[in-house]
């Protein structure tokens, strides 16, 4: 049987900045937000109140549809923490539609999808109700709609 | 003064022998070694007026350990650049006596792993703490970093974990020749891809070892030097750099090794064929892989071939590298690879390493390290020394 790399990975939850309250309002909602810098024209990632390539604070938060390609990934065979009952659990570094790179486990997928080239989709996970929603990418499986 | 090429020599290096030291403190470990390097210069803790440690040092930054060791110093740095600290503590120390701050520079490195105290998590986290999946709090430790980076070279260059392998083979040949080294046992190909996969596709000979330990340098004057009539290694070239996901803009395909090795050979007025000796950070084999190609050594994305069949083995190889053992056979003192480095550049320079793996006539030596996450952010630093006549 092919090995399986399944959701319901822990999701620590640490202290959030208030500048990035519009991401984590949309994650509550199961939206994956991008600041987008209004003077570069472009998304940047991580969140924060100002862009790094401009310094800017004018962003715009916009809804990305999610859709990304696996760069990299790692499938992770030993572990610590909380981590350690989980293995084998995939990290990877996902390059989203929208231009920037993420790094965040891929879930729900198979050894056999997993390759570098995998479109995946954002989804969002939480272990305790209490957690934040974490980002977290599974393989498509239903046809991609094109965005107009 | 413009530049750091001639402003300090090298004239003590000291590597702790042990490396496992149960019922050591931190702060004795910090003081054996600093006296073994002071003993190796010919110098004593009354000469020392320059003192540089990392943030893991016992205490309250250098303080503590300055009234522990009896120093009085008009200049200190304890700061933070992970393994990389000790290679760029070289350039911090020449750029303090270049400007006059101090004259005899002392840089300890000491670190009890074995003793199994985990480091608290920071006071003031990153600000990217809930957008870092894997980040040093929480996270399931650095090998899952290096292992994407690995995958990734493996897609766009075609490298095998063979060739990777072989990074290790070198390191153990090495070590076979350095009674003090951790493993001692001359390893294979298939020994390592038969090792347990810890992040695929590394294996956990893919990694380095994790000792106790430790190891200082005394920096000081060129004329301070010249006093002392014993070989050094004056500082020729020096370059810092980091690299970080930035806004959100990622390329596996080099490190920051590549600008402070830029910098470092523009000091020095040499390249990457002018090297005799190469120390190059190994907390992994991918880590030295990619620093060849960023320092030069080969061309981007040759890395895999320039190492197998034994191509960083001194004497047969293409390019000695790391013969103490390095980081994946010796020593990886307290986590952080970087004065280790140092002291084995200063070793081939003096002719002082272990005959076998001695490169005849060794002149120039490059030392270079990277702190934190190669697939993330991290920094690096590299140093290129020359032998004192």
């Amino acid at each position: 049987m092919s090995e399986y790399y399944a959701a319901g990975l822990p999701t620590p939850s640490p202290e959030v900045d208030p500048e990035t309250e519009p991401y984590w309002a949309a994650a509550e909602r199961g939206e994956l937000v991008l600041p987008h810098c209004q003077s570069c024209r472009r998304p940047f990632w991580y969140p924060r109140g100002f862009c790094p390539r401009c310094g800017g604070a004018d962003l715009r938060w916009s809804v990305s549809d999610g859709y990304g390609t696996v760069h990299t990934y790692s499938v992770v065979r030993r572990a610590g923490g909380v981590w350690a009952s989980k293995v084998p659990f995939v990290l990877a570094l996902v390059t989203l539609d929208a231009g920037v790179t993420v790094q965040a486990n891929v879930i729900d997928c198979s050894a056999e999808q997993l390759a570098i080239g995998l479109r995946v989709a954002a989804v969002f996970e939480r272990a305790e109700s209490t957690d934040l929603p974490v980002l977290r990418f599974a393989p498509l499986r239903e046809p991609e709609v094109e965005s107009p | 003064m413009r530049s750091l090429n001639g402003a300090a020599v090298i004239v003590g290096a000291y590597e702790h022998p042990g490396r496992r030291l149960p019922g050591r403190t931190l702060a004795q470990v910090h003081r054996e070694v600093v006296t073994g390097a002071l003993a190796d210069a010919g110098l004593g803790p009354e000469d020392v007026d320059g003192f540089f440690c990392d943030s893991s040092a016992p205490g309250y930054g250098a303080i503590d350990l300055m009234q522990y060791l009896g120093l009085r110093c008009t200049y200190t740095e304890s700061g933070e650049m992970g393994g990389a600290s000790y290679i760029a503590y070289v350039g911090h120390a020449a750029a303090a006596i270049a400007a006059g701050k101090c004259r005899v520079a002392v840089i300890s490195l000491a670190g009890l792993p074995s003793h199994r105290r985990p480091p608290a998590p920071p006071e003031t986290p990153s600000p990217a703490v809930a957008f870092q999946v894997n980040g040093y709090q929480g996270g399931y430790g650095p090998v899952a970093d290096y292992a994407l980076l690995a995958r990734r070279h493996m897609h766009d260059f075609g490298t095998t974990p063979e060739q990777l392998a072989w990074v290790k083979v070198a390191s153990s040949r090495h070590a076979a020749h350095n009674p003090n080294a951790f493993l001692t046992d001359v390893v294979t190909v298939d020994d390592v891809l038969g090792s347990p996969l810890i992040a695929d596709p590394l294996h956990r000979l893919d990694c380095c070892v994790v000792t106790d330990g430790g190891g200082a340098l005394v920096v000081v004057h060129p004329d301070v030097a010249a006093s002392l009539g014993r070989t050094g290694a004056v500082l020729r070239g020096h370059g810092e750099s980091h690299k970080t996901s930035f806004a959100g803009e990622v390329d596996l395909t080099y490190s920051a090794n590549r600008r402070s090795g830029e910098l470092a050979y523009a000091e020095a007025g040499v390249g990457p064929a002018d090297i005799d000796y190469a120390s190059l950070y190994d907390s992994f084999t991918i880590t030295v892989l990619l620093a060849l190609e960023d320092l030069g050594f080969c061309e981007r994305g040759e890395g895999g071939r320039f190492v197998e069949d034994g191509g960083l083995v001194s004497g047969s190889g293409r390019l000695a590298v790391n013969t103490d053992g390095g980081g994946l056979s010796n020593n990886h003192p307290g986590n952080r690879g970087g004065m280790t480095k140092v002291i084995e550049a200063v070793r081939q320079l003096r002719g002082e390493a272990h005959p076998a793996v001695q490169v005849p006539g060794c002149r120039l030596a490059l030392a270079s390290g990277t702190g934190f996450r190669l697939g993330a952010n991290h920094y690096s630093s590299t140093i290129i020394l020359e032998r004192t006549a």
